[in-house]
């Protein structure tokens, strides 16, 4: 069983280079390349062999091309769905494991998923905090019946019933959910984006409460919280009192949840 | 090990810092809610809802840690009220009801929840969540253990002590996230012999007792007793609760010496005899029924001029002397009544009332045990072994609680590895993976295989005597000076594993020796002692100590009191010279052939006999007394380890019934004998048997005497909220009644007594303020795992000597076996479910009882034709000679020429084992 | 004079109506939440409210409640039998407080006169009622997790269907 590809495929130019030679190749102490890929609305989507240490502007704008026409970058999900998010004005951050962490960021996998203005931010939280909780062992009680409870938040805030207490809720259930309170890090990382999107995106989410709808949805729905409900059209909520049972196993959501439910 | 001072809710406390901090603060009495943590089986971190708030040194911030996985260190300030941990702790229940079913109305545990408990103990009220509930489907799991698996907060404690502890195989946690299942893969009976304990283990209701639920009482309103277990020799304490006057239920009474948390299935859900339509409610004189104290009247009178010779009467002529009336006694009758018997009929026609074979094995084993210098074991001396070797016992069938006593020594006993690993005795999970690694500790010498083969090092199977040589060649191999000859003829292959088993004996400093009388075996027997003896132990002792089975409740203490054979009884009868005889509490059709007692029965005059259930016996008396049965009577029994635990009813017993030793009382009354007359209460009768036996008087100490009083006042069998007292006998009268008057103990049938916590061998329920389950034990013990306050319950009564005697005799090894051409040896299988007298009269546990059948090894069974559930017929040459005809059963670790029968089943004749065994040829081609 | 007075207005008073509430004949006014005689109500549906739970018996501050629960072949907990005995209630209401299910209910009913005391000892046909009593709309088992014939496992108000274990999909 291989743990980690990226690692062992660089053992080979270490062998072939030398240690220092392979080291010196990267742009800070960390040294040597790393795979760095972006995803997303750029020009050029893909991965790059980079030296450690490339600024994630560069990363951006020189080998993906910048933003695609017609979308603005918000902010970006540096290491996989467990990292905080670096907005769209903080991405000279240096992408090697100290500067991230100086940063408040972290490198994780060292990729860059673009999130622009046409992605809902409820939307994605909904989306990453729905996998953490399809992922949960179900050992300690803050991951395994918090999570399903924060997607059922965040599903009612993405269709339309969100309310004002839900965003204290969430905050709440972010801190039930620190690196303390759990056995292990999968729930305390599902709330480092959750946290930081909250922030940077605090705005969005009081939107949709107010407006009682997603704004993002008459671009389409893009960011797979409409699977929920089985690819409902926007505005087609269910009516009070309508009971409907769970999303089955097929779209992928929360058997036991069944945040499309009224209440 | 060391003692670190640290501070809790500003409190400076010196505490051992190889302990964890939640185990520190409950046992200090701060208030700390758990789930996943249990006593018995450590710490794993799940639940999350021990958190508490954590400073270091001069740290302001503090963090929240879980107390049951974190060490004390010095400095420490530890904040159980700290507004974060308190809010933390609260969140955890608010996430733990997210899925909680609205069930506590029609919920068994309500009452005693420790769910609802420690919601109540976080303050969390107000319900949020607003999504809707999982659900699963629940599985039928067998008579005794309900599943209603919505309420499961997966604390994962029912999965850790059935597979970790109990060794059970057939359950397993399904699922993953908020949909984790424990249960079986499909409906089916638990297999595991303890089952039972998920009752308790669980927090909530998923597990609950279903023998209960069929006559359901919340335990508020149970009125309970300190109870000892009737069904084997191991004494495990329980506490019975009765309702309405009939018992419903009985739970574990922790005593860290016998039986600590847990017990087998069979002394948790037999219980139903009591309550069965095999009670003796009312005198029976043949078909009519006389009133007591007629019948009582009559009898005495018989009993009366049986006893003439002791009388003469002023003028009269002399009278011939009359045959003096016989009595025979019971392994599971109480102390007190067998006492009181031999007291009445006299020391010389006082008789046991055991199996000619089991007499002569068990007075072995008591004079085995009396002669030292092997001290026996309590819990305690076995849980700190580092190695158990178990002979001729199948110790899940004969004494279920060694079984799983064993199994948690096996997995908690500290060892090298444990200790340069830094692993802690409370880290569950550490202990566990390490465990999987090392060389089991645990070796098995049996007839057969039995469920603790899987856990051994090593199981050797033999017929009995060749299990006797393989002891002994034991022994030579430890001391070639213990034996004058070692058994020769040992062959290649038994010699390597002598040599295996000699090997891991010699590197143990602290062995322990289990042995008993259950596989017939006198040879074996006397060798185990001799192997005890020839194995190191701690002073004065100097021996390993030496655990012997035995199979009935008041086996040891019968014995101890000592009397003769019944055999002998048979035989005064047949020459005529018995005109009265008196049995208490036994079924002699069980420990003797069918004609033998029948001939006894019609030659031993009137058959007076004092039972609480109808058996083969009563139905031949004379007259049968109604005696109270185990859940009714007051009463002293004997464990195999030798001690005299006093059993407390939870019922008192509507008239006629009573105890059977004031029958005997009320006997020698109206027989105007000068014996029992002053025996008022039962404290009277020990204080008799202390006097005329010095050496049983320790047994008096039990208990608190009846006359001992707790501020004035009695201890009360019901709680403060028992209810219904004005309408629950309205319909019979509406007057009340005044609940009975219990002479014999210092607690009351009522609800009026002394609150606080009672000496220990009265506590007879686990409540205290804020917690209302069986967690509230931890409120009961001086530490939490350790002792009851004021000691664990029960008083030893057999210790070795202490100047050494003069050297025991020196066992001989018995030849090897070698079985005839056309003869097997039959020996004894026991049964947890089956082999038992009173646990049979029970629903559910007969229910699991297997029928009779001939199991056979697959050589004998190729040899004799015989296929797997055919009928085989047989003729047992035992005592008597018995054509049986059995469905075969193959056992493949049962050695050739060995064939095994269920003893003690209902429907089977008594068997007297081991004896030859052949099979019947005539009837087979017939 | 005072007592001249007086006796005018005991004087006006033959003119005025009286108070006096002519019963039997007339009836007195009793207040929906009166606490008098108990009953056991039923359920919506027509089932049987009370589940055996117990809670009333315990919160009897004279101990005159006492049941034996049992269950149904349709997996209903109901009570085997029920017995209130009404020579020692004192009417607290303390039982329908603490009932979970609205099953045991206090009605303005206040005639409860016997000649003799055991005659004051009501059984479960003597406290059962048709109706739901005070409280219309409640029915215990809609709500409550247990299955029972007619609702099944994960069919009560806020439940999901129950997990199916052995499906092979995250």
């Amino acid at each position: 069983m291989i743990n980690n590809v990226e690692s062992l495929c660089c053992v080979a130019p270490i062998v072939r280079l030398g240690a220092e030679r392979w080291r010196s190749l990267g742009l800070t102490d960390e040294g040597g390349t790393r795979m760095y890929g972006v995803s997303g609305r750029a020009r050029r989507t893909g991965a790059w062999e980079l030296p450690v240490g490339t600024p994630m502007r560069e990363l951006i704008e020189r080998h993906a091309g910048g933003m695609r026409e017609g979308f603005a970058l918000r902010a970006v999900m540096p290491g996989g769905a467990s990292t905080p998010l670096v907005p769209a004005d903080a991405i000279d951050v240096i992408m090697d494991f100290d500067h991230m962490k100086q940063a408040g960021y972290g490198l994780g996998t060292g990729t860059a998923l673009l999130i622009d203005d046409s992605v809902c931010p409820v939307g994605l939280c909904l989306n990453l905090v729905r996998f953490f909780a399809q992922e949960s062992c179900g050992w300690c009680t803050p991951c395994w019946a918090g999570l399903p409870w924060m997607v059922g938040v965040l599903a009612d805030i993405e269709e339309g019933r969100g309310r004002p207490e839900h965003l204290d809720l969430l905050a709440e259930q972010m801190w039930f959910m620190g690196e303390q309170m759990c056995f292990c890090d999968l729930a305390p990382s599902a709330t480092k984006a959750l946290g930081t999107a909250l922030k940077l995106f605090r705005g969005e989410f009081e939107r949709h409460i107010e407006e009682g709808r997603c704004s993002y949805r008459e671009r389409g729905p893009i960011t797979g919280a409409g699977s929920a409900a089985g690819g409902r059209p926007a505005g087609s909520g269910t009516a009070t009192g309508d009971r409907r049972p769970g999303p089955g196993p097929a779209a992928g959501g929360l058997p036991g949840l069944a945040p499309d439910r009224v209440r | 090990m060391a003692t670190v001072a640290i501070t809790i809710e500003g409190v400076p406390h010196e505490v051992d810092d190889r302990r964890n901090l939640l185990d520190i603060c409950l046992s200090l009495g701060y208030d700390v809610p758990y789930f996943c943590w249990h006593p018995a089986m450590g710490s794993i971190g799940a639940c999350r809802q021990c958190a508490v708030k954590l400073f270091w040194d001069d740290d302001q911030q503090g963090e929240i840690v879980m107390s049951c996985l974190t060490r004390p260190r010095a400095g420490n300030r530890v904040a159980i009220s700290d507004p974060e941990a308190l809010r933390f702790r609260a969140a955890v229940i608010e996430l733990l009801m997210t899925s909680h079913p609205h069930d506590c109305p029609v919920c068994d545990e309500g009452g005693e929840c420790h769910l609802q408990d420690m919601t109540v103990m976080t303050g969390h009220v107000y319900r949020r969540y607003a999504f809707d509930k999982r659900t699963f489907e629940n599985y039928d799991l067998g008579p005794f253990v309900t599943h209603e698996m919505n309420r499961c907060i997966q604390c994962y404690r029912c999965l850790r002590f059935y597979v970790d502890y109990a060794g059970g195989h057939d359950f397993a946690a399904f699922g993953l996230r908020n949909e984790v299942y424990f249960g079986r893969l499909r409906d089916g009976a638990l297999d595991s012999e303890f089952s039972g304990n998920l009752v308790e283990v669980c927090p909530v209701g998923v597990f609950d007792d279903k023998t209960f639920a069929a006559h359901y009482t919340r335990k508020w309103d149970l009125q309970t007793g300190p109870t000892v277990c009737p069904f084997c020799g191991r004494g495990c304490n329980t506490i019975a609760g009765a309702r309405y006057g009939e018992l419903r239920r009985v739970l574990n009474r922790f005593n860290g010496d016998v039986n600590g948390y847990f017990l087998c299935d069979r002394g948790r859900f037999a219980y139903e005899s009591v309550n069965g339509p095999e009670r003796v409610r009312r005198p029976l004189v043949g078909l009519s029924g006389l009133s007591a104290s007629e019948l009582v009247r009559g009898l005495g009178a018989r009993l009366e001029s049986a006893l003439g010779e002791r009388r003469v009467a002023v003028g009269a002529r002399p009278r011939v002397a009359r045959p003096r009336p016989v009595g025979i006694g019971s392994p599971r009758a109480s102390l007190e009544a067998n006492f009181a018997l031999k007291r009445l009929v006299g020391d010389d026609r006082f008789f046991l009332g055991l199996a000619d074979g089991e007499h002569t094995l068990v007075e072995r084993a008591v004079a085995l045990l009396r002669a030292g210098p092997s001290p026996t074991p309590s819990l305690r001396d076995i849980e700190a072994a580092d190695l158990v070797i178990v002979l001729g016992e199948d110790l899940t069938n004969t004494a279920p609680m060694l079984d799983l006593s064993v199994r948690r020594w096996a997995r908690l006993r500290p060892t090298a590895d444990e200790e340069r690993l830094g692993i802690a005795r409370w880290n569950d999970a550490g202990i566990g993976m390490v465990k999987k690694e090392e060389p089991s500790a645990l070796w098995i010498a049996a007839t057969q295989a039995g469920k603790l083969d899987e856990i051994a090092a090593e199981t050797f199977h033999g017929a009995p005597d060749d299990l006797a040589r393989f002891t002994l060649a034991l022994v030579a191999a430890l001391d070639p000076k213990a034996l004058r000859r070692p058994p020769k003829g040992l062959n290649a292959g038994a010699a390597r594993t002598v040599a295996r088993f000699a090997a891991a004996l010699r590197a143990a400093e602290r062995p322990v020796v289990i042995s008993g009388v259950s596989s017939g075996s006198l040879p074996l027997l006397e060798a185990s002692a001799a192997l005890a003896r020839a194995l190191p132990g701690a002073p004065p002792a100097g021996a390993a100590p030496l655990a012997l089975v035995v199979p009935e409740v008041n086996t040891l203490g019968l014995m101890l009191l000592g009397g003769e054979r019944l055999s002998e009884a048979f035989r005064l009868a047949v020459a005529g010279d018995v005109e009265v005889t008196l049995v208490i509490e036994n079924d002699l059709y069980r420990r003797a052939p069918a004609a033998q007692v029948t001939a006894f029965l019609r030659a031993c005059g009137t058959a007076i006999v004092v039972d609480h259930v109808t058996t083969a016996t009563t139905a031949a008396a004379a007259a049968v007394l109604p005696a109270a049965s185990w859940a009714e009577t007051t009463g002293t029994f004997v464990s195999h380890e030798g001690r005299a635990q006093r059993s407390i009813p939870a019922l008192a017993p509507p008239r006629p019934v009573q105890p059977t030793w004031r029958w005997l009382s009320a006997l020698a009354a109206a027989a105007r004998l000068p014996v029992g007359q002053d025996w008022l209460t039962l404290d009277d009768v020990l204080d008799e048997l202390a006097r005329e036996r010095p050496d049983l008087a320790p047994a008096a100490l039990a208990a608190p005497p009846a006359d001992a009083r707790f501020v004035a006042m009695k201890i009360p069998r019901q709680p403060t909220r028992y209810s219904g007292r004005t309408a629950m006998h309205a319909d019979v009268s509406v007057f009340d009644a005044a609940p009975p008057d219990d002479r014999d103990t210092p607690m009351s049938f009522s609800m009026e007594g002394y609150r606080e916590q009672p000496p220990a061998a009265l506590i007879a329920r686990y409540q205290a303020p804020r917690w209302n389950s069986v967690q509230a034990l931890n409120k009961f013990q001086e530490e939490i795992g350790g002792p009851l306050r004021g000691g664990d319950p029960g008083v030893r009564l057999i210790e070795p000597p202490a100047a050494p005697g003069p050297p025991p005799p020196v066992p001989t090894a018995p030849p090897a076996f070698r079985p005839a051409s056309d003869r097997l040896l039959a020996v004894p299988l026991h049964h947890i479910y089956g082999s038992e007298e009173l646990s049979m009269l029970s629903p559910p546990v007969a229910g699991r009882a297997p029928e009779p059948y001939l199991a056979l090894s697959p050589g004998d069974a190729a040899r004799w034709g015989g296929r797997e559930g055919a009928p085989l017929p047989v003729l047992l040459h035992g005592a008597e000679k018995l054509h049986l005809s059995l469905p075969l059963r193959i056992v493949a670790s049962l050695p050739e020429g060995v064939a095994g029968l269920p003893v003690g089943l209902p429907r089977q004749p008594f068997l007297d084992l081991p004896a030859e065994l052949e099979i019947d040829h005539e009837s087979r081609h017939v | 004079m005072s007592y001249l007075r007086g006796l005018w207005i005991v004087f006006l008073h033959l003119f005025r109506r009286s108070d006096t509430v002519q019963y039997p004949t007339q009836m007195n006014y009793l207040p929906a939440r009166y606490r008098g005689r108990i009953v056991l109500s039923r359920d919506p549906d027509g089932g049987e409210r009370c589940v055996a739970c117990y809670l009333c018996a315990a919160a009897c501050p004279v101990d005159c409640i006492a049941l034996q629960a049992t269950t149904d072949q349709d997996g209903r907990r109901y009570p085997a039998w029920f017995r209130i005995n009404f020579s020692r209630c004192i009417y607290c209401g303390f039982c329908e407080e603490a009932c979970p299910t609205y099953a045991i209910q206090l009605t303005p009913d206040a005639e409860m006169s016997e000649y003799l005391r055991p005659s004051l000892v009501y059984e479960k046909e003597d406290l059962q009622i048709a109706g739901t009593g005070k409280y219309h709309d409640y029915n215990f088992y809609r709500v409550a997790g247990l299955a029972i014939d007619g609702k099944g496992k994960g069919e009560a108000e806020c439940e999901a269907p129950p997990a199916d274990l052995k499906r092979l999909l995250p």
